[in-house]
């Protein structure tokens, strides 16, 4: 019996791409001596073709479904197994199909060789690469558990916030069932506690949610001045490594500023750089503060813009540095990104200092396409090209972590002097949270809800304060539900 | 405090009397008695030869020698009394000789016109950018550079008057770097309180000079806590002083985003090496590019004038398509330095008829002239003026 993913009826709405989706966490071939990625994609190439359908269960065979009336490959035409490899010998040794009554003896023999089989089987379990390739949208998460497959429904940690968080969490909730999107919402709060050992974390049921479902959406969280514990932010990156800000900044229609067509995504690295917080008082009056640059987080950072740009059908990748001044560090940056631009030749590289970076993109953005840089330049551009497409109430902000995780978060303030009040503009969590839908893969739901948005804001009628408009938060969320449900 | 001040006019008083005729004794006696040098207008090195200025000039590279070619071009075609001491420097070798020969030449003229010498990265390490090692050795502490818009050319943004006093020496351009483990690079930015202090009483001076209400300092002291928290410190103590002067922080992020959507509300800002980069290039794209900014580089002792953005401009070199506008500013904030107004002005106001009456614009700014038509025609205007000119 086969069971389909839920992602394969978009895929059918996608005629023209080719969804391949693997997952080799039980991989029915037995293990090769080589064991690289290349080998087991060729392997997989031999199995499949091209154009063929991959559906995958955890602890099952992957099993081939050919989308056209190709017929799937025989296992007869399938390529012979090498003789050398130890599970052949009971293949071959296994019962051809003869009698039904078999002697006491030979059934007992029978069946300690199927339990041997499948203990070998459930040992062979290997995790060894998890390809994920992505469709339109960031990198796919690897083997989802079957809980979050049921019905279909997807599990979304949901972190209100603070301010005007609850508020535009809720409009972003409301969006998200009028449009039928197959998520559902786990609420959360994060709180800074003193966990064993004095160290500051994030509530265990928080982390454990997250953990599991490997999504989640943010809205603001205040960072205390005086609280003793450093901020919300800087320990949800840190508790799951999340590595890599992607945010994208295109220009909305309706919402106009003196930049038009701005199209261009910056990836800032997040974790190290001038953000390490190591700060030193030398003498009195001298105070040396560290930048940290290494190698591991470079090429992270570097390969995951290039895989985005490969995915997302971006010509190219700009890195920004200032290695005119810091040689050493901004140095090993380029360095790394140079070695990983050689392994995606289709994918154009060019190299640009920070200060003309600045220059021209306040002169021409058009002509930027993925930025790529280390943690500070990546602040200052990020928010400088937050501010070229309207600031930070209309930006999406993504952070993708190692292990699959990744938050959604919109990047504005929590806004107290607004909160309770029904004025704040939720456009910000929703691109963040369409954003969020691409990476799952669900990219009609997303298209959907973004040129719902999209077409509230240029119809100008219901627009919160901050767009220039003077209706409440709720009209425009309604407005914007009515025109998903129109768009059905 | 009130000693400072004190002090601070004694000299006042005495320096006009006396000149440069007792040079050294003023010197020493302000030495002792103030604390940080925080004269704006440094007295300008005196005209000692035949009435005439010697200023070194350091062509660099790209379109720097082309630049300052027609910068001498106009200057001895409007017979102005500066003699030029050009001293190459090149990026090419790894040797420092080229550049401490240009540096001895700055110390005894005290006043230099640049352009901009690349820095090629491929170099190792040890082998330091020249323009840092030249603003380091001579402590030309702080980089000015005003941005206006002009009525001539198109921008996005209009009515835009910025100043921007930039840290020069220290913060993330300190040089120092090392790599303990494999793959660990440390860079260390340095922040003091000295010159923390010094680039702060500069802004404010230079604001109450030029009669500016509104200082801004721009940090990341929400992430830097202690450097860059000192450096906003040192600001506000300086503030406490200027209470004529409006003094409030942005952070940088928040400001960059300010500058691209409302740029007018800014009136003068201060801020650390890094932050001064971006956004004095954020402003310079804001009006018109960096063909159209000069900039200036103020030490105690020494001044030296190039293009505000520092670009060495490879792509176009020898092309006869730069912009020389921002390199004619910055030879008139030199004569303005060397105290030859007239001069300054005439040359000043020929570039502005040129660019908003004529409207004779080079690429950059969406003409189509050459570098020389604008050139010619500045010279031009200079001659219609009337004023005294060499053979054309």
């Amino acid at each position: 019996m086969r069971r389909r993913l839920e992602l394969s009826q978009s895929a059918a709405d996608t005629p023209a791409v080719v969804l391949v989706l693997v997952l080799l966490v039980n991989d029915p071939l037995p293990p090769l001596k080589d064991t690289s990625l290349s080998s087991h994609l060729k392997r997989l190439q031999l199995l499949v073709g091209e154009g063929c359908l991959l559906v995958a269960h955890p602890g099952r065979r992957i099993s081939v479904s050919p989308p056209h009336h190709t017929a799937a490959p025989r296992r007869s035409e399938l390529p012979s197994r090498p003789a050398a490899a130890p599970s052949t010998a009971e293949t071959s040794r296994a019962p051809e199909p003869g009698p039904v009554r078999f002697s006491r003896r030979r059934r007992r023999r029978r069946r300690r060789r199927m339990k041997r089989r499948r203990r070998s089987r459930r040992r062979r379990r290997e995790p060894a690469c998890c390809l994920q390739l992505t469709l339109g949208g960031a990198v796919r998460r690897p083997a989802l558990s079957s809980a979050s497959f049921s019905r279909g429904m997807q599990t979304v940690t949901l972190i209100p916030g603070d301010g005007i968080g609850p508020e535009i969490s809720t409009a972003v909730m409301k969006i998200f069932e009028a449009a039928k999107a197959p998520i559902r919402w786990e609420e959360r709060n994060v709180t800074a506690i003193k966990g064993p050992g004095g160290r500051w974390m994030i509530p265990p049921d928080a982390k454990e949610s997250m953990d599991r479902s490997k999504i989640g959406l943010k809205g603001p969280l205040k960072t205390p001045i005086a609280a003793g514990h450093p901020s919300m932010n800087l320990l949800l990156r840190k508790t799951f490594d999340l590595y890599a800000n992607v945010r994208p900044c295109v220009s909305i229609e309706g919402y106009k500023t003196p930049y038009t067509d701005v199209n261009l995504v910056t990836i800032r690295e997040n974790t190290e750089g001038e953000y390490s917080g190591i700060e030193h008082v030398i003498v009195d009056g001298v105070v040396q503060s560290i930048k940290l640059i290494t190698e591991n987080a470079s090429r992270r950072i570097a390969e995951y813009a290039f895989e985005y740009a490969r995915n997302n059908q971006r010509s190219s990748v700009t890195a920004v540095h200032k290695a005119n001044i810091m040689r050493m560090s901004d140095g090993l940056f380029l360095r790394k990104c140079r070695e990983v631009a050689e392994n995606y030749k289709d994918v154009k590289f060019t190299e640009m200092y920070l200060d003309t970076v600045c220059l021209n993109m306040v002169q021409d953005p058009t002509q930027f396409d993925v930025l790529v840089m280390p943690n500070l330049y990546g602040d200052i551009l990020s928010d400088l090209c937050a501010g070229l497409i309207g600031g930070l109430g209309v930006t999406p902000s993504g952070n993708i972590g190692a292990n699959g995780v990744a938050i959604f978060e919109s990047v504005h303030g929590t806004a107290p002097d607004i909160a309770g009040l029904d004025l704040a503009n939720p456009t910000a969590l929703l691109l963040s949270a369409v954003m969020m839908l691409r990476h799952m893969g669900l990219h009609d739901y997303g298209n959907k809800i973004q040129t719902a948005c999209f077409d509230t804001i240029r119809d100008k009628k219901v627009l919160t304060k901050d767009l220039g408009g003077n209706s409440k938060c709720s009209e425009f969320t309604a407005d914007i539900c009515r025109r998903v449900q129109d768009l059905d | 405090m009130a000693a400072h001040s004190a002090v601070l006019s004694v000299s006042k008083i005495i320096n006009p009397f006396w000149g440069g005729r007792l040079g050294n004794t003023v010197k020493v006696f302000g030495t002792t008695l103030t604390s940080h040098r925080n004269k704006t207008q440094r007295a300008p090195p005196p005209a000692k030869y035949g009435g005439r200025h010697t200023v070194t000039l350091i062509p660099g590279d790209g379109i720097g020698p082309e630049l300052l070619n027609h910068v001498r071009e106009v200057f001895r075609f409007s017979c102005v009394p500066v003699d030029f001491e050009v001293v190459h420097v090149n990026s090419a070798l790894e040797t420092e000789e080229d550049i401490n020969n240009a540096i001895t030449a700055i110390r005894r003229n005290g006043v230099a016109l640049k352009g901009n010498i690349e820095t090629k990265h491929t170099m190792p390490p040890s082998v330091k950018s020249r323009n840092n090692l030249l603003r380091t050795s001579l402590d030309l502490y702080a980089n000015v550079m005003h941005c206006q818009s002009l009525p001539g050319v198109q921008t996005r943004h209009q009515n835009i008057d910025i100043m921007i006093i930039r840290e020069n020496t220290e913060g993330e351009y300190s040089s120092l770097e090392h790599e303990n483990v494999p793959g660990v690079v440390e860079s260390l930015k340095i922040i003091t309180r000295n010159n923390s202090l010094r680039i702060a009483e500069y802004a404010f001076r230079l604001a109450r000079e030029k009669g500016r209400r509104r200082v801004t300092a721009v940090h990341k002291a929400n992430i830097m806590k202690l450097g860059d928290g000192l450096f906003l410190q040192c600001c506000r103590e300086v503030a406490s002083g200027y209470p004529d002067i409006t003094f409030d922080s942005m952070i940088v992020d928040n400001t960059t985003m300010q500058l691209v959507s409302k740029p007018q509300q800014f009136d003068v800002m201060v801020m650390p090496n890094l932050y001064g980069n971006v956004v004095s290039n954020v402003c310079a794209g804001l009006v018109g590019g960096p063909g159209l900014v000069p900039g200036a580089n103020y030490g105690r002792d020494y001044a030296v004038f190039e293009t505000a953005t520092r670009n060495t401009g490879k792509s176009i070199a020898d092309k006869n398509i730069a912009n020389p506008t921002a390199m004619l500013l910055a030879g008139c904030m030199m004569l303005d330095h060397l105290k030859l107004h007239d001069h300054a002005s005439s040359i000043r106001n020929a570039i502005f008829t040129t660019m908003n009456e004529n409207r004779l614009h080079t690429a950059d700014i969406g003409g189509q002239g050459t570098t020389s038509e604008v050139v010619q025609s500045v010279m031009r205007i200079i001659q219609s003026k009337g004023q005294l000119t060499a053979e054309f």
